[in-house]
């Protein structure tokens, strides 16, 4: 066992972000993540505003039904209930980007959006990539391919996304202004 | 004159010399008056009649009327101490008298040597002529080096008692609470441990989830770089030299 003289020098010491975290994701915790990961992550997130749109628009037409039997339902049209979702989208990425770097389905996948200096990306750039991502979903594509395996909205933004398991404060690297 | 118990008075009256001295007492006198005069000079050249009355026939009763006064006289007039510095060997006389002589027992019977040391203590400040004088430093190092401090505290110390009294707060203070945490919570695991008692089938799931997804990651990436082809890739951390830089692939 290390005694607390030896490990306050370092000896058999972990770093600090790596506690909540099992040993076996420890060691490549703030690596840029890869495209499997980013890209079940953005899948929970569209599905959970789906999932959102959905329960609104049921919510609505319970509504109408309650208010005024006998009216007959009509599906809302899918032109409107996509751009609902698109612009429903943007602001939940924004906001969860600029916040804590990471959105629901980002925090179950354990990753998160940084800008190149590991700090928390400023609102603008967040509402730049969310609308990107959401307009452009294929260039997610390009982390594949990409050595650094960024996204199209990485390269142009010049974010990155990290795994971060941890449940504490983003893990950001040299960041004056951690969330 | 007569008396009844066969005593005579004489009224002596000194003169200067005469050639023609008298007889008896009254010769003596003379003498004795002449001696003085000549010793003490015009004290007794003057002439000065004494009336003397001299109690009985006794030459000694006259001369404890006389001596004193002529001694007197004389002592003024003599320059003793030079006569005894300029005459006398002092430093025989008091050598052979300290020879003679038990100080050390003379000064223990008859001086009072509680209040000599007493008096002598109130008039000096002892403690600034220690500061002064006294090697204070080397003092106490030899007087350390003659101890075991550790074993003196350990026989006569009650540190139990020490120890109650301490106010610990500032130790407290003192002490790296954060990091003392930190390192029991590292060195038992018990992140582990609460994961393994809490968190149940979900985290354990989502942490299967996320791990697989990891697997995924690697071996796509490994895939298309062997596609490509090309070495591997740089996942450097954010923040470090690799990825400040704007090139890109």
């Amino acid at each position: 066992m290390t005694t607390f003289s030896e490990w306050q020098r370092g000896d058999g010491r972990e770093s600090a972000e790596d506690y909540s975290i099992p040993e076996d994701a420890r060691e490549f915790q703030g690596e840029r993540a890869g495209f499997a990961t980013r890209f079940l992550a953005s899948v929970i997130d569209v599905a959970l505003v789906a999932l959102l749109m959905m329960s609104i628009w049921l919510g609505i037409e319970i509504l109408q039904l309650i208010f005024t039997p006998g009216v007959e339902v009509h599906p809302p049209r899918a032109a409107t209930l996509v751009l609902w979702g698109y612009l429903f989208t943007t602001f939940y990425w924004t906001v969860a980007w600029a916040t804590s770097g990471r959105s629901l389905g980002a925090r179950f996948m354990g990753v998160r959006v940084v800008s190149r200096k590991g700090e928390r990306v400023h609102w603008p750039v967040a509402l730049a990539r969310a609308a990107f991502s959401v307009g452009f979903p294929i260039g997610l594509a390009w982390a594949l391919i990409s050595k650094r395996n960024r996204s199209v909205q990485d390269v142009v933004l010049r974010t990155i996304v990290i795994y971060d398991w941890s449940l504490r404060a983003p893990l950001v690297i040299g960041s004056k202004h951690p969330t | 004159m007569e008396t009844d118990d066969n005593r005579r008075e004489v009224i002596l009256v000194v003169r200067p010399i005469d050639e023609d001295s008298p007889d008896g007492v009254f010769g003596l006198l003379s003498a004795m008056g002449s001696a003085m005069g000549a010793a003490v000079g015009s004290a007794t050249s003057t002439a000065i009649d004494v009336v003397t009355t001299v109690a009985g026939p006794s030459t000694s009763a006259v001369l404890d009327r006389v001596v004193p006064g002529v001694t007197n006289s004389v002592v003024q007039r003599i320059d003793i101490t030079g006569l005894v510095l300029g005459s006398v060997d002092l430093r025989a006389i008091i050598t052979s008298a300290l020879d003679q002589l038990d100080l050390t027992r003379i000064v223990l019977e008859r001086v009072d040597l509680r209040r000599v040391v007493e008096a002598a203590l109130d008039s000096i400040d002892v403690t600034e002529i220690v500061l002064q004088r006294v090697d204070l430093v080397a003092v106490v190092d030899a007087v350390l080096d003659q101890l075991d401090l550790t074993e003196l505290v350990e026989q006569r110390v009650d540190i139990d008692a020490l120890v109650a009294i301490v106010d610990l707060e500032p130790v407290i203070d003192r002490l790296p609470i954060v990091e003392i945490a930190e390192y029991v919570i590292e060195q038992t695991d018990l992140p582990a441990i609460i994961r393994q008692s809490t968190g149940g089938v979900a985290s354990d799931a989502i942490d299967a989830v996320r791990l697989r997804s990891y697997a995924t990651d690697i071996a796509t990436a490994r895939i298309v770089d062997r596609l490509l082809p090309r070495r591997g890739r740089k996942l450097d951390a954010p923040g470090e030299p690799e990825s400040l830089t704007g090139d890109e692939s």
